[in-house]
């Protein structure tokens, strides 16, 4: 047998409080850029009651997290190829006991992760909406947090309540921001210099910017066409907002 | 935040759960350090003392980190080895990031064996790796390992039901108790000393006990769990660049 050399991969977690923000769409997105820049991937859907991203792909998944969970079936065996460099991980839809793991539960994800993320380049996950156990858990276990929010009063708040209790309990501190559509650059640097400011004077944390994605028809026809946009539109302003995010991502 | 050092508690927390699925007991040794120096697993069949017997063979210090519960002679651990679990899974808090709630629970009765009993009674309300131990006169200290307030509270409820209608007692027609249950979590957010930890349990219990009705108290500390909440400052700082809606009223009038 050959020695395997252990790679460390750089985890990240995509959250945002607030559902509906685009962080399935990012995720696959970002996912696919990745592997197009060479780096090989894995994205976890981490809604683990309720999955998306195999619905985003167009996946007709057989296997998932929750086998893995209920049965102890090898965590490997889930895996589904969407190209040589990216792999994802579904999880199971309609099961609200998975969305709520116990400790143990969460300790035996964690370790059965721990065997198949040392191929991978990145790991990504993309948590459910909330700030539920899993969602904090899957956030304390990654190297970075991305909170992606809109320039809603909705999604502002929830973001910040996510990441004040990041911090507050959790001690995270480096919290990357990606705006999601905005209408226009300057009020995506709006919301980021205003969401900058609130962190700064009350938690005394100073945010990154990871990026502004404008709103872009080609994002919701891409989901309806269950195909990440960055493939069905590549020259499009999202698409190539990604590429630059992806970019930014692999210069972390 | 080290990984690696969370993992293996995790992991001794893991085992425990699936050995708790099969007929074996699973029992943590603990030795002088901080960190466990094994788990042992031994069929369920095998009896109390033959299990002692084999663990002196191994010559461990520390004694198994098992669920202790009283066989009905009121015989469970000492406050000393309480203040010294409650101590280890402290530190374990730090290391894994995870909870650990303290449940006192007080029987008033008048029977000396009171609390004995009734840790015999709570047998099936433990979970693996909780740890029941006596704590003063017909009062009995349970920790909770990885257990937030919600879940403590939820199974302190439990707890009361089992305990309620005093059916554990050998001379149940003949004792009349009330029950009280105090309950303090340490979060990873904050440093706390099992003394501490054990004085807002009790601090808690005496509540309770004041209370009567067979109350459930929490502890402030714990209640202090929503100091996350976004305050109103906060949103009116995140709101600052928004447009403000007029009112219903003002919107009508013009």
């Amino acid at each position: 047998m050959t020695a395997k050399t252990k790679r460390s991969p750089k985890i990240i977690c995509i959250s945002s409080g607030k559902g509906g923000v685009g962080k399935t769409s990012f995720s696959v997105n970002v996912a696919t850029a990745l592997s197009q820049r060479d780096k090989s991937v894995l994205l976890i859907d981490g809604d683990l009651g309720l999955a998306n991203v195999d619905v985003v792909l167009g996946l007709n998944v057989r296997h998932t997290i929750r086998e893995t969970i209920e049965e102890g079936r090898d965590l490997a065996s889930s895996l589904v190829e969407i190209n040589p460099k990216f792999q994802v991980l579904p999880a199971s839809s309609g099961v609200p006991e998975m969305a709520n793991l116990s400790y143990e539960e969460q300790a035996f994800l964690t370790s059965s992760l721990e065997e198949i993320i040392d191929r991978f380049d990145y790991v990504l996950i993309d948590t459910a909406a909330g700030i539920g156990d899993s969602v904090l858990w899957f956030n304390t276990w990654s190297q970075e947090n991305i909170v992606i929010l809109t320039p809603d009063p909705t999604s502002l708040t929830d973001a910040y309540a996510l990441i004040k209790v990041l911090h507050s309990r959790h001690e995270r501190k480096r919290f990357h921001l990606l705006i999601n559509s905005v209408q226009s650059k300057k009020e995506g640097q709006d919301v980021f210099a205003n969401m900058s400011m609130v962190l700064e004077r009350f938690l005394k944390i100073t945010p990154l910017a990871l990026g502004v994605m404008p709103q872009d028809k080609n994002v919701s026809m891409a989901i309806r066409q269950q195909r990440p946009f960055l493939l069905g539109a590549p020259e499009s302003k999202a698409s190539l907002e990604i590429i630059a995010v992806a970019d930014r991502i692999i210069a972390l | 935040m080290s990984r690696k050092t969370s993992d293996i508690a995790r992991l001794y927390r893991s085992l425990e759960e699936q050995a708790s699925r099969h007929p074996v007991r699973a029992i943590r040794l603990i030795g002088k350090r901080v960190e466990p120096l094994g788990l042992l697993l031994i069929d369920d069949t095998i009896p109390e003392p033959e299990v002692a017997s084999v663990l002196a063979g191994l010559r461990f210090t520390g004694q198994p980190r098992t669920a202790s519960v009283g066989q009905g002679d009121g015989k469970l651990p000492d406050l000393a080895w309480l203040r010294q679990q409650l101590a280890m899974e402290l530190a374990q808090v730090q290391q894994t990031r995870l909870p650990c709630a303290l449940v006192l629970i007080t029987l008033a009765g008048s029977s000396s064996a009171l609390a004995g009993q009734a840790a015999a009674a709570l047998a099936p309300c433990l979970h693996p790796g909780d740890l029941l131990s006596g704590f003063k006169k017909n009062t009995l200290a349970l920790i909770m390992p990885g257990a937030t307030v919600g879940k403590a509270r939820k199974r302190a409820e439990e707890i009361r039901a089992t305990l309620r209608n005093g059916a554990f007692t050998k001379d149940a027609p003949a004792v009349s108790q009330s029950l009280a249950l105090g309950i303090a979590v340490c979060h990873a957010y904050e440093t706390m000393a099992a003394d501490q930890l054990l004085g807002l349990a009790e601090a808690e219990l005496a509540r309770a006990a004041k209370m009567g009705n067979d109350a459930i108290c929490q502890s402030t500390a714990v209640r202090a769990e929503d100091s996350c909440q976004v305050t109103v400052e906060e949103r009116a700082q995140l709101w600052l660049q928004q447009p403000r809606k007029t009112s219903r009223a003002a919107g009508m009038a013009a």
